[in-house]
C-alpha cells in the first residue's frame, strides 16, 4: 500500500519528530511504500506533491497543534497541495480519489477544553473539510495527545505506543 | 507598514492584511477597512502576504520559544511591539479552504509568542497577555456559500475570534465581515460588501 505521511515540524529533536517515526517504523517493517512529506524543509513543489497523494491509499498528517490549528507552513501546503473546490462548483471527480484512509496524529499544550473553547479549527479543516477531496468512503480518525506541556512522561509514552499501533490501522491491505 | 498623519493620542488599530498582491478586491478591502478605521484610530498596516514574510517557524526560534527571548527575527520583534500596543486588531485576508492562509497563519505563530500574547506562569498555567486589546475584527472572502462555510465551521473565525480572544480582555468587542461565493459574486455585491465594512469597522 501507498501510505504517505505528512510531517510538519521545525525540530528534530521534538516529541512530534518522535511520533513519527514511531509510525512510519511498523509501516515499513509491514513491507508498505510510505512517503514522507517534510512540510516546511523541502523545496519541492506543489505539483510534485499532487501527484505523490494521487497515488496514495492512505496518509496521515504528523503535527503540533499552534492556536487550535496547524502550522503556519502546513497550512500554506494544505492551501497550495489541496485544491478548494469554488461555490457551486461540482468536481466530476474528487481530487484524490484514490485515498480510502486519512489519519490525524497531533499534540496540544493546552487542555481539551481551551481547546473546545479555541473553537478546534485545524481539526474540522483535516477531519471535515478534506475528507471531501478523498474516496467518498474515505475512513477518518484523530489521534491527539492534549496538555502536552504538562504531560508526564508516561502519558506521552502511552501516547506514542497508540500511534505506534495506529500504523496497522492506517494500513488497511497488506502490503 | 505604513503609518498615515495622526495625532499620538489615537490608540493604535493593527491591520493585519493578508491578500497577495496583486489583489484588486483585498485592495479594496483594506481601504475600506482603514477608512473605517481612521476617524477612531491610529491604523498601521501591516502586509505579511508581500516582502517575502516566511510562515514556517525556524528550528532556532522553536527552540527559542519557552525562553525569556522567543523572538529571533528583526521583523517579527516590530510586529510584536505593535500588538502589544494594539488597542484593535483587525485581519484582512482570503479565507482558504474556510481559514487562515498559511501566511496568515505562520503570522500567529510567530509573533504571539509567550510575553507577546500570553504568560506562562510558573504553575505551567497560560495567562492572557494582551491587555490593551479592546477589539478584534475580521474581513475576509470565502470561495464556498454561507451554507458550505457555516457547514465546514468558518476555522478562521473560530481562530481569531475565539482562540486569539483568550488572550484579550474580557471585554474585548468582536466584529466578523466576510463574503462568501466571492469569486462568483456580482459587482454590486462587491461594492455593497465594500461598504458594509467600512461601517463596520467605523463602529469598532
Amino acid at each position: 500500500m501507498n501510505v504517505v505521511v505528512v510531517f510538519c515540524h521545525p525540530s528534530e529533536e521534538s516529541f512530534v519528530a518522535h511520533l513519527r517515526d514511531r509510525l512510519v517504523a511498523p509501516l515499513l517493517a509491514g513491507g508498505h511504500d510510505v512517503t514522507l512529506l517534510d512540510v516546511g524543509a523541502g523545496s519541492e513543489t506543489a505539483a510534485a506533491h499532487r501527484l505523490v497523494l494521487e497515488r496514495a491509499d492512505a496518509v496521515a498528517f504528523v503535527y503540533p497543534t499552534w492556536w487550535s490549528g496547524l502550522p503556519g507552513a502546513l497550512t500554506e501546503w494544505v492551501g497550495a497541495v489541496w485544491p478548494e473546490p469554488f461555490a457551486g462548483e461540482t468536481p466530476r471527480r474528487p481530487a484524490f480519489p484514490g485515498i480510502r484512509r486519512l489519519a490525524v496524529v497531533t499534540t496540544h499544550g493546552s487542555s481539551r477544553l481551551v481547546n473546545a473553547v479555541e473553537g478546534r479549527a485545524g481539526r474540522l479543516l483535516l477531519t471535515r473539510a478534506l475528507p471531501g477531496a478523498c474516496h467518498p468512503r474515505c475512513r477518518v480518525s484523530w489521534h491527539a495527545l492534549y496538555g502536552l506541556d504538562r504531560a508526564r512522561p508516561a502519558r506521552r509514552r502511552r501516547f506514542a505506543d497508540r500511534v505506534e499501533r495506529l500504523a496497522g490501522d492506517l494500513a488497511f491491505r497488506r502490503a | 507598514m505604513t503609518s498615515p498623519v495622526a495625532g499620538p493620542d489615537r490608540p493604535i488599530a493593527l491591520v493585519v492584511h493578508a491578500y497577495p498582491s496583486p489583489h484588486p478586491l483585498g485592495e479594496r478591502l483594506l481601504d475600506a477597512a482603514v477608512s473605517g478605521l481612521t476617524p477612531r484610530y491610529r491604523t498601521v498596516v501591516l502586509d505579511v502576504a508581500s516582502a517575502g514574510y516566511r510562515p514556517a517557524m525556524t528550528r532556532k526560534e522553536w527552540e527559542a520559544y519557552l525562553t525569556e527571548h522567543p523572538i529571533l527575527d528583526p521583523v517579527v520583534a516590530s510586529h510584536a511591539a505593535l500588538v502589544v500596543q494594539a488597542r484593535a486588531l483587525v485581519f484582512v485576508y482570503p479565507s482558504v479552504w474556510f481559514g487562515l492562509p498559511g501566511v496568515l497563519k505562520g503570522w500567529l505563530d510567530r509573533t504571539l509568542v509567550p510575553g507577546v500574547a500570553f504568560t506562562i506562569g510558573p504553575d505551567g498555567r497560560v495567562r492572557p497577555g494582551l491587555r490593551e486589546l479592546r477589539a478584534i475584527a475580521g474581513v475576509t472572502t470565502y470561495r464556498q456559500n454561507a451554507a458550505v462555510t457555516r457547514r465546514a465551521g468558518d476555522g478562521g473565525r473560530r481562530t481569531l475570534l475565539r482562540a486569539l480572544r483568550l488572550d484579550a480582555p474580557r471585554r474585548v468587542r468582536t466584529r466578523w465581515v466576510g463574503l462568501p461565493a466571492a469569486g462568483a459574486a456580482a459587482g454590486g455585491v462587491v461594492d455593497r460588501f465594500v461598504g458594509r465594512v467600512a461601517r463596520e469597522l467605523a463602529g469598532l
